[in-house]
Protein backbone atom coordinates (compact mmCIF):
# COMPACT_ATOMS: atom_id res chain seq x y z
CA UNK A 1 0.00 0.00 0.00
CA UNK A 2 2.73 2.44 1.01
CA UNK A 3 6.40 2.00 0.31
CA UNK A 4 8.87 4.56 1.61
CA UNK A 5 12.36 4.36 0.14
CA UNK A 6 15.42 6.08 1.62
CA UNK A 7 13.51 9.13 2.80
CA UNK A 8 15.59 12.09 3.95
CA UNK A 9 14.22 15.33 5.41
CA UNK A 10 16.46 18.21 6.39
CA UNK A 11 15.39 21.32 8.35
CA UNK A 12 17.91 24.18 8.33
CA UNK A 13 20.87 21.83 7.94
CA UNK A 14 19.56 19.43 10.60
CA UNK A 15 18.68 15.94 9.32
CA UNK A 16 15.31 15.07 10.86
CA UNK A 17 14.66 11.92 8.82
CA UNK A 18 17.72 9.96 7.88
CA UNK A 19 17.38 7.29 5.20
CA UNK A 20 14.00 6.01 6.37
CA UNK A 21 12.62 3.01 4.50
CA UNK A 22 9.49 1.05 5.36
CA UNK A 23 6.85 -0.97 3.55
CA UNK A 24 3.28 -0.93 4.85
CA UNK A 25 0.78 -3.43 3.51
CA UNK A 26 -2.94 -2.88 3.01
CA UNK A 27 -5.03 -3.18 6.22
CA UNK A 28 -1.92 -3.05 8.35
CA UNK A 29 -1.95 -0.98 11.50
CA UNK A 30 1.55 0.33 12.02
CA UNK A 31 2.36 2.52 15.01
CA UNK A 32 5.66 4.36 15.29
CA UNK A 33 6.84 5.09 18.78
CA UNK A 34 9.87 6.87 20.12
CA UNK A 35 11.01 9.86 22.13
CA UNK A 36 10.02 13.44 21.35
CA UNK A 37 12.03 14.90 18.48
CA UNK A 38 12.68 11.47 16.96
CA UNK A 39 11.02 12.56 13.71
CA UNK A 40 7.75 10.63 14.04
CA UNK A 41 5.44 13.54 13.20
CA UNK A 42 7.73 14.75 10.41
CA UNK A 43 7.59 11.27 8.91
CA UNK A 44 3.78 11.37 8.86
CA UNK A 45 3.81 14.90 7.43
CA UNK A 46 6.11 13.70 4.65
CA UNK A 47 3.73 10.82 3.86
CA UNK A 48 0.93 13.38 3.46
CA UNK A 49 3.22 15.78 1.56
CA UNK A 50 2.77 18.54 4.11
CA UNK A 51 6.57 18.44 4.12
CA UNK A 52 8.61 17.84 0.99
CA UNK A 53 11.45 15.38 1.62
CA UNK A 54 14.97 16.29 0.49
CA UNK A 55 15.34 12.92 -1.20
CA UNK A 56 13.80 9.48 -1.37
CA UNK A 57 10.56 8.08 -2.77
CA UNK A 58 7.08 7.49 -1.41
CA UNK A 59 5.04 5.02 -3.43
CA UNK A 60 1.33 5.01 -2.56
CA UNK A 61 -1.00 2.57 -4.34
CA UNK A 62 1.63 2.05 -7.03
CA UNK A 63 2.21 5.75 -7.68
CA UNK A 64 5.25 7.77 -6.67
CA UNK A 65 3.57 10.69 -4.94
CA UNK A 66 6.73 12.79 -5.02
CA UNK A 67 6.74 12.90 -8.82
CA UNK A 68 5.79 16.34 -10.22
CA UNK A 69 2.79 15.00 -12.19
CA UNK A 70 1.12 13.59 -9.06
CA UNK A 71 -2.11 15.30 -7.98
CA UNK A 72 -1.40 16.02 -4.31
CA UNK A 73 -5.04 16.84 -3.48
CA UNK A 74 -6.24 13.47 -4.80
CA UNK A 75 -3.56 11.69 -2.78
CA UNK A 76 -4.62 13.52 0.39
CA UNK A 77 -8.27 12.62 -0.20
CA UNK A 78 -7.24 8.94 -0.14
CA UNK A 79 -4.79 9.41 2.72
CA UNK A 80 -6.53 11.11 5.62
CA UNK A 81 -4.67 12.57 8.55
CA UNK A 82 -5.56 13.43 12.12
CA UNK A 83 -3.09 16.07 13.23
CA UNK A 84 -1.73 16.43 16.74
CA UNK A 85 -3.28 19.89 17.14
CA UNK A 86 -6.67 18.77 15.69
CA UNK A 87 -6.97 22.08 13.76
CA UNK A 88 -10.74 22.12 13.41
CA UNK A 89 -12.08 25.00 11.33
CA UNK A 90 -12.87 27.59 13.98
CA UNK A 91 -15.57 29.36 11.97
CA UNK A 92 -17.61 26.21 11.31
CA UNK A 93 -19.78 24.13 13.63
CA UNK A 94 -18.90 20.51 14.36
CA UNK A 95 -21.36 19.36 11.69
CA UNK A 96 -19.91 21.71 9.08
CA UNK A 97 -16.38 20.66 10.03
CA UNK A 98 -17.11 17.02 9.32
CA UNK A 99 -19.32 17.44 6.25
CA UNK A 100 -17.50 20.23 4.38
CA UNK A 101 -14.93 18.00 2.67
CA UNK A 102 -17.29 15.13 1.66
CA UNK A 103 -19.79 17.61 0.19
CA UNK A 104 -17.25 19.82 -1.59
CA UNK A 105 -14.68 17.25 -2.65
CA UNK A 106 -16.49 13.91 -2.92
CA UNK A 107 -19.70 15.66 -4.13
CA UNK A 108 -21.77 13.67 -1.67
CA UNK A 109 -25.37 14.86 -1.27
CA UNK A 110 -25.60 17.01 1.89
CA UNK A 111 -28.28 14.78 3.44
CA UNK A 112 -26.16 11.66 3.03
CA UNK A 113 -23.08 13.38 4.47
CA UNK A 114 -25.08 14.72 7.43
CA UNK A 115 -26.56 11.29 8.20
CA UNK A 116 -23.15 9.70 8.02
CA UNK A 117 -21.69 12.42 10.24
CA UNK A 118 -24.47 12.04 12.81
CA UNK A 119 -23.87 8.30 13.01
CA UNK A 120 -20.18 8.82 13.71
CA UNK A 121 -20.87 11.60 16.24
CA UNK A 122 -23.26 9.29 18.04
CA UNK A 123 -20.73 6.51 18.03
CA UNK A 124 -18.14 8.80 19.64
CA UNK A 125 -20.73 10.06 22.14
CA UNK A 126 -20.61 13.68 21.11
CA UNK A 127 -23.82 13.92 19.13
CA UNK A 128 -25.05 16.73 21.42
CA UNK A 129 -22.17 18.91 20.21
CA UNK A 130 -23.31 18.76 16.61
CA UNK A 131 -23.96 22.52 16.32
CA UNK A 132 -21.25 23.69 18.68
CA UNK A 133 -18.26 25.67 17.54
CA UNK A 134 -14.85 24.05 18.15
CA UNK A 135 -13.99 26.66 20.80
CA UNK A 136 -16.80 25.20 22.96
CA UNK A 137 -15.36 21.67 22.90
CA UNK A 138 -12.93 20.00 25.29
CA UNK A 139 -9.59 18.73 23.95
CA UNK A 140 -10.89 15.18 23.81
CA UNK A 141 -14.05 16.17 21.99
CA UNK A 142 -12.02 18.15 19.47
CA UNK A 143 -9.83 15.14 18.84
CA UNK A 144 -12.89 12.98 18.27
CA UNK A 145 -14.26 15.49 15.75
CA UNK A 146 -10.88 15.55 13.98
CA UNK A 147 -10.96 11.76 13.72
CA UNK A 148 -14.55 11.79 12.43
CA UNK A 149 -13.60 14.46 9.88
CA UNK A 150 -10.89 12.18 8.53
CA UNK A 151 -13.21 9.14 8.54
CA UNK A 152 -15.89 11.03 6.60
CA UNK A 153 -13.64 11.01 3.51
CA UNK A 154 -13.55 7.17 3.56
CA UNK A 155 -9.80 7.15 2.95
CA UNK A 156 -7.70 4.09 2.12
CA UNK A 157 -5.09 5.17 4.66
CA UNK A 158 -5.40 7.22 7.84
CA UNK A 159 -2.39 8.82 9.46
CA UNK A 160 -2.82 9.36 13.20
CA UNK A 161 -0.41 11.78 14.83
CA UNK A 162 -0.62 11.10 18.58
CA UNK A 163 -4.31 10.08 18.46
CA UNK A 164 -4.73 9.68 22.20
CA UNK A 165 -2.72 12.64 23.48
CA UNK A 166 -5.78 14.58 24.68
CA UNK A 167 -8.16 11.72 25.47
CA UNK A 168 -9.28 10.31 28.81
CA UNK A 169 -9.28 6.54 29.34
CA UNK A 170 -12.88 6.11 28.22
CA UNK A 171 -12.32 8.01 25.00
CA UNK A 172 -9.05 6.14 24.38
CA UNK A 173 -11.02 2.90 24.45
CA UNK A 174 -13.44 4.42 21.94
CA UNK A 175 -10.60 5.39 19.61
CA UNK A 176 -9.02 1.97 20.04
CA UNK A 177 -12.27 0.30 18.94
CA UNK A 178 -12.56 2.65 15.98
CA UNK A 179 -8.98 1.95 14.87
CA UNK A 180 -9.57 -1.79 15.19
CA UNK A 181 -12.79 -1.60 13.20
CA UNK A 182 -11.05 0.46 10.52
CA UNK A 183 -8.30 -2.13 10.19
CA UNK A 184 -10.91 -4.89 9.92
CA UNK A 185 -12.71 -2.97 7.19
CA UNK A 186 -9.50 -2.77 5.16
CA UNK A 187 -8.25 0.72 6.02
CA UNK A 188 -4.51 1.02 6.48
CA UNK A 189 -3.45 2.86 9.63
CA UNK A 190 -0.12 4.55 10.24
CA UNK A 191 0.23 6.31 13.56
CA UNK A 192 2.62 7.80 16.01
CA UNK A 193 2.24 7.63 19.76
CA UNK A 194 3.94 7.97 23.11
CA UNK A 195 1.34 5.66 24.61
CA UNK A 196 2.89 2.23 24.10
CA UNK A 197 -0.02 0.48 25.82
CA UNK A 198 -2.45 2.00 23.31
CA UNK A 199 -0.14 1.09 20.42
CA UNK A 200 0.19 -2.52 21.63
CA UNK A 201 -3.59 -2.82 21.88
CA UNK A 202 -4.26 -1.80 18.29
CA UNK A 203 -1.10 -2.14 16.17
CA UNK A 204 -0.38 -5.12 14.00
CA UNK A 205 3.22 -3.87 13.87
CA UNK A 206 5.14 -1.46 16.05
CA UNK A 207 8.22 0.35 14.82
CA UNK A 208 10.65 2.35 16.92
CA UNK A 209 12.09 5.62 15.67
CA UNK A 210 15.10 7.31 17.16
CA UNK A 211 17.21 10.19 15.88
CA UNK A 212 15.35 10.23 12.56
CA UNK A 213 15.98 6.54 11.88
CA UNK A 214 13.76 3.49 12.15
CA UNK A 215 15.36 1.11 14.60
CA UNK B 1 -27.18 87.23 12.29
CA UNK B 2 -29.54 88.74 9.78
CA UNK B 3 -26.56 89.14 7.42
CA UNK B 4 -25.90 85.44 7.67
CA UNK B 5 -29.58 84.58 7.14
CA UNK B 6 -29.79 86.90 4.18
CA UNK B 7 -26.63 85.44 2.68
CA UNK B 8 -27.88 81.87 3.11
CA UNK B 9 -31.31 82.75 1.74
CA UNK B 10 -29.77 84.52 -1.21
CA UNK B 11 -27.46 81.69 -2.20
CA UNK B 12 -29.54 78.66 -1.28
CA UNK B 13 -33.04 79.80 -2.18
CA UNK B 14 -32.93 82.86 -4.44
CA UNK B 15 -30.15 81.47 -6.62
CA UNK B 16 -31.50 77.90 -6.25
CA UNK B 17 -28.23 76.75 -4.65
CA UNK B 18 -30.07 74.08 -2.68
CA UNK B 19 -30.73 72.17 -5.91
CA UNK B 20 -27.00 72.00 -6.64
CA UNK B 21 -26.37 71.05 -3.02
CA UNK B 22 -28.90 68.20 -3.05
CA UNK B 23 -27.61 66.99 -6.42
CA UNK B 24 -23.99 67.08 -5.17
CA UNK B 25 -25.03 65.28 -1.98
CA UNK B 26 -26.67 62.52 -4.03
CA UNK B 27 -23.71 62.30 -6.43
CA UNK B 28 -21.25 62.12 -3.54
CA UNK B 29 -23.11 59.20 -2.01
CA UNK B 30 -23.35 57.40 -5.35
CA UNK B 31 -19.65 58.05 -6.03
CA UNK B 32 -18.74 56.70 -2.57
CA UNK B 33 -20.81 53.55 -3.04
CA UNK B 34 -19.45 52.87 -6.55
CA UNK B 35 -15.87 53.48 -5.41
CA UNK B 36 -16.36 51.29 -2.34
CA UNK B 37 -17.65 48.41 -4.48
CA UNK B 38 -14.75 48.79 -6.93
CA UNK B 39 -12.35 49.12 -4.02
CA UNK B 40 -13.67 45.96 -2.42
CA UNK B 41 -13.37 43.98 -5.66
CA UNK B 42 -9.86 45.30 -6.36
CA UNK B 43 -8.86 44.81 -2.72
CA UNK B 44 -10.07 41.20 -2.58
CA UNK B 45 -8.25 40.36 -5.83
CA UNK B 46 -5.00 42.00 -4.69
CA UNK B 47 -5.23 40.38 -1.26
CA UNK B 48 -5.90 36.99 -2.85
CA UNK B 49 -2.67 37.25 -4.88
CA UNK B 50 -0.65 38.16 -1.79
CA UNK B 51 -2.26 35.55 0.44
CA UNK B 52 -1.87 32.80 -2.15
CA UNK B 53 1.81 33.65 -2.47
CA UNK B 54 2.19 33.61 1.30
CA UNK B 55 0.61 30.19 1.72
CA UNK B 56 1.67 28.32 -1.40
CA UNK B 57 4.60 30.32 -2.80
CA UNK B 58 2.78 30.66 -6.15
CA UNK B 59 2.33 33.82 -8.26
CA UNK B 60 5.67 35.34 -7.26
CA UNK B 61 5.71 37.93 -10.08
CA UNK B 62 2.06 38.86 -9.52
CA UNK B 63 2.80 39.26 -5.82
CA UNK B 64 5.63 41.70 -6.60
CA UNK B 65 3.37 43.64 -8.94
CA UNK B 66 0.67 43.85 -6.26
CA UNK B 67 3.18 45.12 -3.69
CA UNK B 68 4.25 47.87 -6.13
CA UNK B 69 0.61 48.77 -6.86
CA UNK B 70 -0.28 49.00 -3.19
CA UNK B 71 2.84 51.01 -2.31
CA UNK B 72 2.19 53.51 -5.11
CA UNK B 73 -1.49 54.03 -4.24
CA UNK B 74 -0.85 54.26 -0.52
CA UNK B 75 2.23 56.40 -0.92
CA UNK B 76 0.80 59.20 -3.06
CA UNK B 77 -2.09 61.63 -2.40
CA UNK B 78 -5.43 60.56 -3.81
CA UNK B 79 -5.83 64.04 -5.35
CA UNK B 80 -2.70 63.49 -7.48
CA UNK B 81 -3.95 60.05 -8.47
CA UNK B 82 -7.22 61.61 -9.68
CA UNK B 83 -5.30 64.23 -11.68
CA UNK B 84 -3.12 61.55 -13.29
CA UNK B 85 -6.17 59.42 -14.18
CA UNK B 86 -7.98 62.48 -15.54
CA UNK B 87 -5.07 63.47 -17.76
CA UNK B 88 -4.17 59.95 -18.84
CA UNK B 89 -7.49 58.75 -20.16
CA UNK B 90 -9.67 61.80 -20.79
CA UNK B 91 -12.69 60.04 -19.36
CA UNK B 92 -15.79 61.65 -17.86
CA UNK B 93 -15.34 63.10 -14.34
CA UNK B 94 -17.59 60.36 -12.98
CA UNK B 95 -15.42 57.54 -14.35
CA UNK B 96 -12.17 59.21 -13.36
CA UNK B 97 -13.43 59.71 -9.82
CA UNK B 98 -14.75 56.15 -9.48
CA UNK B 99 -11.52 54.66 -10.85
CA UNK B 100 -9.32 56.94 -8.76
CA UNK B 101 -11.10 56.41 -5.47
CA UNK B 102 -11.79 52.73 -6.28
CA UNK B 103 -8.13 51.86 -6.93
CA UNK B 104 -6.97 53.92 -3.97
CA UNK B 105 -9.48 52.25 -1.68
CA UNK B 106 -8.59 48.85 -3.20
CA UNK B 107 -4.97 49.29 -2.11
CA UNK B 108 -6.07 49.95 1.48
CA UNK B 109 -8.68 47.16 1.46
CA UNK B 110 -6.08 44.67 0.24
CA UNK B 111 -3.79 45.58 3.14
CA UNK B 112 -6.69 45.28 5.61
CA UNK B 113 -7.57 41.83 4.28
CA UNK B 114 -3.92 40.73 4.21
CA UNK B 115 -3.51 41.72 7.85
CA UNK B 116 -6.73 39.89 8.75
CA UNK B 117 -5.49 36.75 7.01
CA UNK B 118 -2.33 37.08 9.08
CA UNK B 119 -4.50 36.76 12.18
CA UNK B 120 -5.89 33.42 10.97
CA UNK B 121 -3.77 30.54 12.24
CA UNK B 122 -1.83 29.01 9.35
CA UNK B 123 -2.75 25.55 10.67
CA UNK B 124 -6.30 26.26 9.44
CA UNK B 125 -4.99 26.35 5.88
CA UNK B 126 -2.90 23.26 6.48
CA UNK B 127 -5.76 21.23 7.92
CA UNK B 128 -7.89 22.09 4.89
CA UNK B 129 -5.09 20.91 2.60
CA UNK B 130 -4.80 17.69 4.64
CA UNK B 131 -8.42 16.90 3.77
CA UNK B 132 -7.63 17.22 0.07
CA UNK B 133 -8.71 20.79 -0.64
CA UNK B 134 -6.58 22.58 -3.22
CA UNK B 135 -4.78 25.70 -2.00
CA UNK B 136 -7.41 27.83 -3.78
CA UNK B 137 -10.29 25.98 -2.07
CA UNK B 138 -8.55 26.10 1.31
CA UNK B 139 -8.21 29.87 1.03
CA UNK B 140 -11.72 30.42 -0.30
CA UNK B 141 -13.61 28.08 2.05
CA UNK B 142 -11.58 28.23 5.24
CA UNK B 143 -9.10 31.11 5.47
CA UNK B 144 -10.87 34.01 3.73
CA UNK B 145 -14.24 33.68 5.56
CA UNK B 146 -12.39 33.96 8.88
CA UNK B 147 -10.24 36.82 7.60
CA UNK B 148 -13.21 38.78 6.26
CA UNK B 149 -14.98 38.42 9.62
CA UNK B 150 -11.87 39.77 11.36
CA UNK B 151 -11.58 42.65 8.91
CA UNK B 152 -15.13 44.04 9.13
CA UNK B 153 -14.35 46.87 11.63
CA UNK B 154 -11.36 48.05 9.58
CA UNK B 155 -13.36 47.87 6.34
CA UNK B 156 -16.09 50.03 7.89
CA UNK B 157 -13.45 52.60 8.83
CA UNK B 158 -12.17 52.53 5.27
CA UNK B 159 -15.70 53.20 4.00
CA UNK B 160 -16.09 56.21 6.29
CA UNK B 161 -12.69 57.54 5.16
CA UNK B 162 -13.77 57.12 1.55
CA UNK B 163 -16.87 59.27 2.10
CA UNK B 164 -14.67 62.13 3.34
CA UNK B 165 -12.00 61.65 0.67
CA UNK B 166 -14.56 62.31 -2.06
CA UNK B 167 -14.28 65.99 -1.08
CA UNK B 168 -11.29 66.27 -3.45
CA UNK B 169 -13.19 64.88 -6.46
CA UNK B 170 -13.70 68.45 -7.64
CA UNK B 171 -10.15 68.54 -9.06
CA UNK B 172 -11.31 66.42 -12.02
CA UNK B 173 -14.49 68.41 -12.54
CA UNK B 174 -16.79 66.21 -10.44
CA UNK B 175 -19.55 68.22 -8.74
CA UNK B 176 -19.00 66.97 -5.22
CA UNK B 177 -20.23 68.68 -2.04
CA UNK B 178 -16.92 70.52 -1.49
CA UNK B 179 -17.00 71.82 -5.06
CA UNK B 180 -20.53 73.17 -4.60
CA UNK B 181 -19.45 74.75 -1.30
CA UNK B 182 -16.61 76.52 -3.11
CA UNK B 183 -19.02 77.94 -5.70
CA UNK B 184 -21.39 79.09 -2.93
CA UNK B 185 -18.47 80.64 -1.07
CA UNK B 186 -17.47 82.62 -4.14
CA UNK B 187 -21.08 83.91 -4.38
CA UNK B 188 -21.41 84.79 -0.70
CA UNK B 189 -17.81 85.42 0.39
CA UNK B 190 -18.63 83.68 3.64
CA UNK B 191 -17.51 80.54 5.42
CA UNK B 192 -20.97 79.07 6.06
CA UNK B 193 -21.09 76.98 2.82
CA UNK B 194 -18.03 75.05 4.01
CA UNK B 195 -19.52 74.64 7.49
CA UNK B 196 -22.81 73.46 5.97
CA UNK B 197 -21.05 70.90 3.77
CA UNK B 198 -18.91 69.83 6.73
CA UNK B 199 -22.09 69.22 8.73
CA UNK B 200 -23.50 67.14 5.86
CA UNK B 201 -20.33 65.01 5.69
CA UNK B 202 -20.42 64.61 9.46
CA UNK B 203 -24.06 63.48 9.44
CA UNK B 204 -23.45 60.96 6.66
CA UNK B 205 -20.38 59.40 8.33
CA UNK B 206 -22.20 59.37 11.68
CA UNK B 207 -25.27 57.65 10.23
CA UNK B 208 -23.13 55.13 8.31
CA UNK B 209 -20.87 54.26 11.25
CA UNK B 210 -23.81 54.04 13.69
CA UNK B 211 -25.81 51.89 11.27
CA UNK B 212 -22.93 49.55 10.58
CA UNK B 213 -22.05 49.31 14.27
CA UNK B 214 -25.63 48.40 14.99
CA UNK B 215 -25.50 45.61 12.40
CA UNK B 216 -22.21 44.38 13.87
CA UNK B 217 -23.65 44.35 17.39
CA UNK B 218 -26.80 42.57 16.20
CA UNK B 219 -24.72 39.85 14.52
CA UNK B 220 -22.58 39.43 17.65
CA UNK B 221 -25.68 39.28 19.86
CA UNK B 222 -27.22 36.67 17.57
CA UNK B 223 -24.11 34.51 17.88
CA UNK B 224 -24.13 34.81 21.67
CA UNK B 225 -27.86 33.91 21.80
CA UNK B 226 -27.19 30.89 19.62
CA UNK B 227 -24.27 29.76 21.82
CA UNK B 228 -26.41 30.14 24.95
CA UNK B 229 -29.17 28.12 23.36
CA UNK B 230 -26.69 25.39 22.51
CA UNK B 231 -25.43 25.34 26.09
CA UNK B 232 -28.94 25.35 27.54
CA UNK B 233 -30.56 22.70 25.36
CA UNK B 234 -27.54 20.60 24.48
CA UNK B 235 -28.37 20.87 20.81
CA UNK B 236 -28.30 24.14 18.92
CA UNK B 237 -30.50 25.39 16.16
Amino acid sequence: MIEVKRLVKVFNGCTVLDDVSIKIEKSECVFIYGPSGAGKSTFLRCLNLLERPASGDIVFAGQNILSPDCDVSKVRQRMGMVCQEFDLFTNYTVLDNITLAPIKLLKKPAEEAINEGCELLERFGIWDKIYSLPCRLSGGQRQCVAIIRALMMSPDVILFDEPTSALDNQMQLGVRDVVRDLCKSGVTIVGTTHNSRFAESVATRMVQMEGGRLV
Amino acid sequence: MSDLTNSMYGVLVARAGYIALVRAFRDTLVLTCCSAVLGLVVGVLLAFVRVRYRFSGRWRVANRAVICFVQIFRGTPVMLQLLVFGNLWRLSPWLVAILGFGFNSGAYVSEILRASVGEVDSSQYESACVLGFSDYQALRLVVLPQAIKNSVPALLNEFCSLIKETAVAGVVGFQCLAQVATVMNSNSSRAWPYVLVGVLYFIVTLVVSCGLNRIRRAVAAREIRRERLVEKTGVGI
